[in-house]
Formats: C-alpha cells, structure tokens, sequence
C-alpha cells in the first residue's frame, strides 16, 4: 500500500524478478512505482550494482550499513526492509535489536566494522559535516579505500531508499522488529535534517579534493562516460572519482539517463529544476554548480537558474512546478513532515501522478548524489557558484491554487491540469479573440457570430478527425458552439479562447463517440508504448513532392492517410500540423504533457509517411494510383 | 556520438526545431554519416510539409455559412449568456 496505484507489470517483468530474489518478495517500495517502470528499471540496477552484489564488503556488510542509514533518518520501511534481510542472511536477532538502535555491535570486536557504521550514521544525516578527518579515523583503522567507497556508495543508497519510501507513503512489506517506534508520518521535534554548509565549502578552501585513492579512468572505452560527455560537455570529477567502480558508474548514469537527460513525464528541464533546488536545499555546491551549468545547456537564463536555487518561489516558474520543487525540498530536507497531503496538493495543481512519482524518484537521486558527493569530496568541475546558494533554509512557498475554473466539462476533460495551461505560458493578452469575448460576455450577439464565423471550419476539422464522419462533425460543431455560448460567462481567459473551444469540441467528439461505441482511447497513458514502431520504408523522397500531384490528389492521399491512423496519433497530427497550434497548445487541448504529445506527434508524423512514402519516394510518379 | 536510436528519440523536437545546441549538433552529426537516418529525417519533413500544405479537411465557404447560420439561429433561441462574475 503507498499513496500511488499499483500496475501489473507481469511476471517476466525483469527488475521484479530480482528483487523477488534477493528479498522473497517484490518490496512495495518499488511497486508503488509500477506507473513508471523505466524508474524501477534503474532503480533496482543501482541496488544490485551497490547493495545486492558482493564485492569488497560482503552482502551482510552492506546490509547493515544500510539498516543504521535507515536508523538514523527513523525510516521504518527501510528499517524493517533490511532488518528482514539481515535476518535472512543469518544475522542475530540480538545484533539487529543494537543496531536499530543504533548502538554499536560488538565492537570491540571488530574496531573496523563499528568505524564503518559510525561514519555511515553520520553520513546519512548530516553529510554536509563529513570532513578529511572522519577520513584519517578510517584511514588509522587500515580501512582500505576500497571499502570506504563501498560504504560511501551503501549508504547514499540507503539515503536514497528512505527518501523514496517517504515519498511514496509505503507500508511496510514485513514485519518491523519488535521495539521499532512508529517513526513514519510522525513529525519529530527531535528529528530535523539540518542543511549544513558543505565541508568543502568556501571555509574549507585547501580541503576540497577526492578523499579517496581512485584509479586512472579509462574514459576513452567507457560508454557512460560518453553519456556524460554529451550530456555535461565532459566527465564530472564525481565521476571520474569512482572510476574504480564501472558496474556502479554504468547503474550511476543509467539513472540520469531515465531520471535526468531524457524527458518523460517531467521534462528534462523540470527535472534538473528540482535536482537543483534539492542540491541547493542541501548546500552542495557541487552540484548546485554542475546542474547550473547544466540548465545553461538546456536554455535556462543565469537569472533564473540562481532564483531557482536561491528562492524558487521568486523564480518565474509556474506555480505547479513551484510546488514539485516546494514538495522535493520538504521530502529531503524535512521528510518526518512529509505526509499524503504534499501528494494530494500536487494532485489538486493538476499534476499527473507519474510526474509525481518521477518527482520523488529525482528528489531521492538528488539525496544520493549529495551523499556521495560529500563522502567523496570532489571539488566543483568549474568555478563555485556560491551566489547561487540559499541564503537561508529554503522555505516551503504556499502551493498556489491555480486551477482554472473555467471547465464546463470537469467529468470528461478535467481542466484542472494548471500545469499544462501554464506550459501554454498563454494570457488573454495574447488572444486575439479577447476583444470578441469580452463583448460577448456584455452579451453582444453578433460578437458572438463573429467567433463562430472564425473557428467553425477549425472546430469541423478536429471533430471530422475524432468522428470519421462529416455528418457526425457538423452536428458536433453545433453542439461545441452552443456549449460554449451556455458557458461563456465563466471562460476567464486563462488559456486561448481556441484552445478552450478545442477542448469542448474534443469533449463533444469523444461523447459522440461512446454513443456510438467506437471510441478509440485517446488517452492511454502517457509511457505508451512507441518503441515497437520502426520506419519500414527506406527510400529517399523526391526533392519537390508537391510538384507531382495536384493539390486535390495531395488532399486525398493525406486525408487517406489520416483517417488511417489510430486515433491518438491522428489527433496529434491534426492539432499541429494542420491546425497548426503551438506543441504546448495542442498538447494542452489533448491534455497531455509535452513530451507525451510529442512522443505521439512523431509516431502519427512517421506513420502517416509510411502512408506517403509509395507516392512521393523516387521514381514511384505513377507506380501508386491516388 | 548518437546511435539511431538516439537520433529517432529526438526527432520529434528536431523537426519542430525545439532542440538545444548539443543534441543538435549531435544530430547533424549523425544524419551527415547515417543514410537511414537522413531519409527518414527527410521524408518525414517533406511529410509534414506536404500535410500542412495539403488542405485536408477543410470545409466549403457556404458549408461554413451555413454552420454559422445554424448555430446562430439555436444560440437566439436561448437566453443571453451567463453573465461575468
């Protein structure tokens, strides 16, 4: 049970075939993220590479590393998901009780495995603290480097585990041990994670530096650090830093791969945003200076680079995306204060539960990547940018309700998505109908006709392309402007006049349509499934198609060829290339995110030309009848 | 340097001419090497050009006469507009 839907992924869906292995079970911390399975995929990568596989500390080791990480943060689920592990591997329950509560285990024993777990505990709460001295404690131990990084790494896995399972709200899969306290959910006068100012932070000048003896990186044979390089420009030194560890690179960079550089339900830059506030959130100035860098690369202005990680709330970000940066700081700087609240806000703003979760998964990737940055020490790859550092804790800014009311239709086309009505970044002063529309709220008529005169042939087009049937889209174009006219006094002009038409009127196909029984889903999700379509024809077009058919023949082949296509590619296809919205309008009217309608854009776009291609590849004038 | 894969992913944002400076260069760089590639990048913005220029749907000026018409008779029928809060 946690806060979002379970999906059946199937029984050969790999990464739940190896948890089932390693934890009898498929913890509910990762089915709960069944709506986005890339996420899992990677995610359970970074948990075979760090924690699962043996290497220089052992399973056991590893396990109980991760146990005090989850200790120390009071994390029940994590607690009691390790505690069980531990007690698999044949851990004593008396050990297990000790280091719940986080008293130190036979310690006289083993002098080296107690060091190991105090820095660890100190790791994952206050890694801002961690110096070059905690390093010579190890050192005078004759810990060799080797199990220093692992344990650097288990932890900041442990410290990406808790944050997630807050984020997700998951209830424990096994039983907690005896004496647990209900720690989750419970807000702790005691329990704050402190953002410190980094250790190698401007006080620490001569102190910056990789902690740790790493091997010469062989970045020239290495495929994630070519990943890097297009990504970043060049190899990070954080990860140059663990060059000794490929396994754990290649499951690293897998993750900014499905989490970072590509868009999905948040886009790539929603995503480094929330990366960025985190870092900043937590005084890291490495990555507050990588990621700045990085936001340069995608566009983003100096300006509102440093508002975001000085003080999101005066950024000029929307306000659901405000809040997705609101709830990310909260869950990784204050995660005891976390609760089912900060989801159901963001549900109220408009935001999709897979960017939601993808929101959590990047908060808990930023959790990770401080952690380790602070266990490794590695000095920023480019000057600091110390005036992009807060100048106090960031504060939670207020979720702004900004939900546009103006919906008639909530049952069916749930205007409630502020977040793709921001994306459009649309006003009325942009309208060009607005002028119109004010008149006809004064209840001027022939204003009124005036907008039916300008957008009935666009209204036709998009029901003919949802219906298949001009006698179904004229009716449906009545309907649209009639409802519209019903609804007109509460349109407030917070998206186009259009678009908000275009909305109705897709309503109005849709209803046609079930009445019918023929609909098609034009909303099956947003991670639909576009990898299985490959472009089959492969023959260069001519270099002027148009020039080798009419425009009536030019008509009738492509209206074949739209009528053809399934109708969410259709729609895409209609709304931008033929109606010509922007990809941020027509994203909005199918309520989609961007990535989405683009993901279906270029689908409907390489299929229709599959459609085209015997007509207008070269040398076929003639060979295919129109 | 990008694979096919890579290139296919972010075609949708080339062809809209929505892609930053190093996924662009990338790309460029890949379509100059890779045949597939570039007839596929081609055809499918010769696709789009002809779509636009095509016409499609689109509706007789009396058909839409007479729409209008039509929904301005029923719209008289009914009372006034809710007014503006």
């Amino acid at each position: 049970m946690s806060y979002f839907p379970e999906i059946d992924r199937g029984l050969n869906f790999a990464p739940f075939q190896q948890l089932r292995e390693h934890f009898g079970i498929v913890p509910g911390l990762f089915r709960s993220q069944t709506l986005r399975p890339e996420v899992i995929e990677a995610e359970t990568e970074l948990l075979e590479a760090i924690l699962l596989r043996e290497r220089s500390l052992r399973p056991e080791q590893k396990a109980t590393i991760a146990l005090v990480a989850a200790a120390a943060r009071r994390n029940g689920y994590c607690v009691a998901m390790h505690y069980q592990r531990l007690r698999e591997l044949g851990t004593r329950e008396e050990d297990l009780l000790l280091l719940v509560e986080l008293r130190d285990r036979v310690s006289s024993e083993q002098p080296e495995g107690a060091a190991l777990l105090d820095f660890a505990k100190k790791l994952s709460l206050h890694a801002g603290t961690i110096c070059r001295a905690d390093f010579e404690t190890l050192s005078a131990r004759a810990i060799p480097d080797d199990q220093v990084l692992e344990t650097l790494l288990v932890t900041a896995l442990g410290v990406l585990l808790c944050t997630l399972a807050t984020g997700l709200g998951v209830k424990a899969d096994f039983d907690p041990p005896a004496p647990l306290p209900n720690w989750d959910g419970q807000p702790s006068t005691k329990y704050q994670l402190e953002p410190r100012p980094f250790t190698t932070g401007r006080e620490a000048g001569a102190a910056q530096g990789p902690r740790l003896c790493t091997t010469e990186p062989d970045v020239g044979e290495f495929p994630p650090f070519d990943s890097l390089r297009l990504h970043f420009g060049f190899v990070p030194g954080f990860f140059q830093a663990q060059a000794q560890r490929t396994d754990v690179l290649t499951a690293e960079v897998r993750m900014l791969e499905s989490l970072l550089f590509q868009d999905g339900p948040l886009s790539r830059l929603q995503r480094s945003c929330i990366l960025l506030a985190v870092s900043a959130g937590h005084f890291n100035i490495y990555w507050v200076t990588l990621l700045s860098e990085r936001l340069r690369i995608l566009g983003l202005s100096e300006d509102e680079t440093r508002a975001i990680s000085r003080d999101h709330s005066k950024s000029h970000l929307s306000g659901p995306d405000k809040a997705l940066l609101d709830a990310a700081i909260k869950l990784t700087t204050r995660p005891s204060d976390f609760s089912r609240l900060d989801i159901d806000r963001l549900g109220a703003l408009g935001v999709h539960p897979e960017q939601v979760i993808e929101c959590i998964a990047t908060a808990a990737l930023a959790d990770f990547l401080h952690t380790l940055q602070a266990g490794l020490g590695t000095a920023p790859d480019f000057e600091a940018a110390w005036d992009y550092l807060p100048e106090v804790e960031p504060q939670e800014t207020e979720a702004l309700p900004d939900i546009n009311n103006s919906n008639p239709f909530p049952d069916e086309f749930s205007l409630t998505n502020a977040a793709l009505d921001s994306q459009a970044g649309m006003s009325t002063t942009d309208d060009p109908d607005s002028d119109l529309v004010l008149r006809v709220q004064q209840g001027e008529m022939n204003a009124f006709e005036e907008l039916v005169n300008r957008h009935n042939r666009k209204i036709y087009r998009i029901l003919l392309g949802i219906t298949g049937k001009h006698e179904e889209a004229e009716d449906g174009v009545q309907e649209t402007f009639l409802k519209a006219f019903e609804h007109m006094g509460s349109f407030k002009g917070r998206s186009r006049f259009s678009t908000w038409l275009i909305r109705i009127a897709m309503n109005a196909g849709v209803q046609r349509m079930r009445r019918s029984r023929n609909m098609e889903s034009l909303d099956e999700g947003v991670g639909e499934d576009d990898e299985t379509f490959r472009p089959r024809q492969l023959r260069a077009w001519t270099d002027d198609p148009e020039q080798l058919y009419s425009k009536e023949q030019r008509r009738s082949l492509v209206e074949r060829g739209l009528k053809a296509l399934p109708q969410k590619y259709r729609m895409a296809v209609i709304l931008r290339d033929i109606e010509q919205l922007s990809t941020e309008e027509a994203a909005q009217a199918l309520q989609l995110g961007v990535p989405a309608l683009k993901s279906r854009l270029l689908r409907g776009r390489l299929m229709l030309r599959e459609a085209l291609a015997p007509y207008f590849a070269r040398g076929q004038r003639g060979g295919e009848g129109v | 340097m990008f694979n096919c894969e890579q290139v296919l992913a972010e075609l949708a944002s080339y062809l809209d001419d929505e892609v930053v400076a190093e996924i662009r260069q990338e790309l460029e760089h890949h379509l100059a090497e890779c045949k597939t590639c570039s007839v596929i990048y081609d055809s499918t913005r010769k696709t789009i050009r002809v779509v636009t220029d095509s016409g499609s749907f689109e509706i007789p000026e009396e058909v839409s006469a007479r729409m209008t018409k039509r929904i301005m008779a029923k719209v008289r029928e009914t009372s006034p507009p809710e007014s503006k809060p």
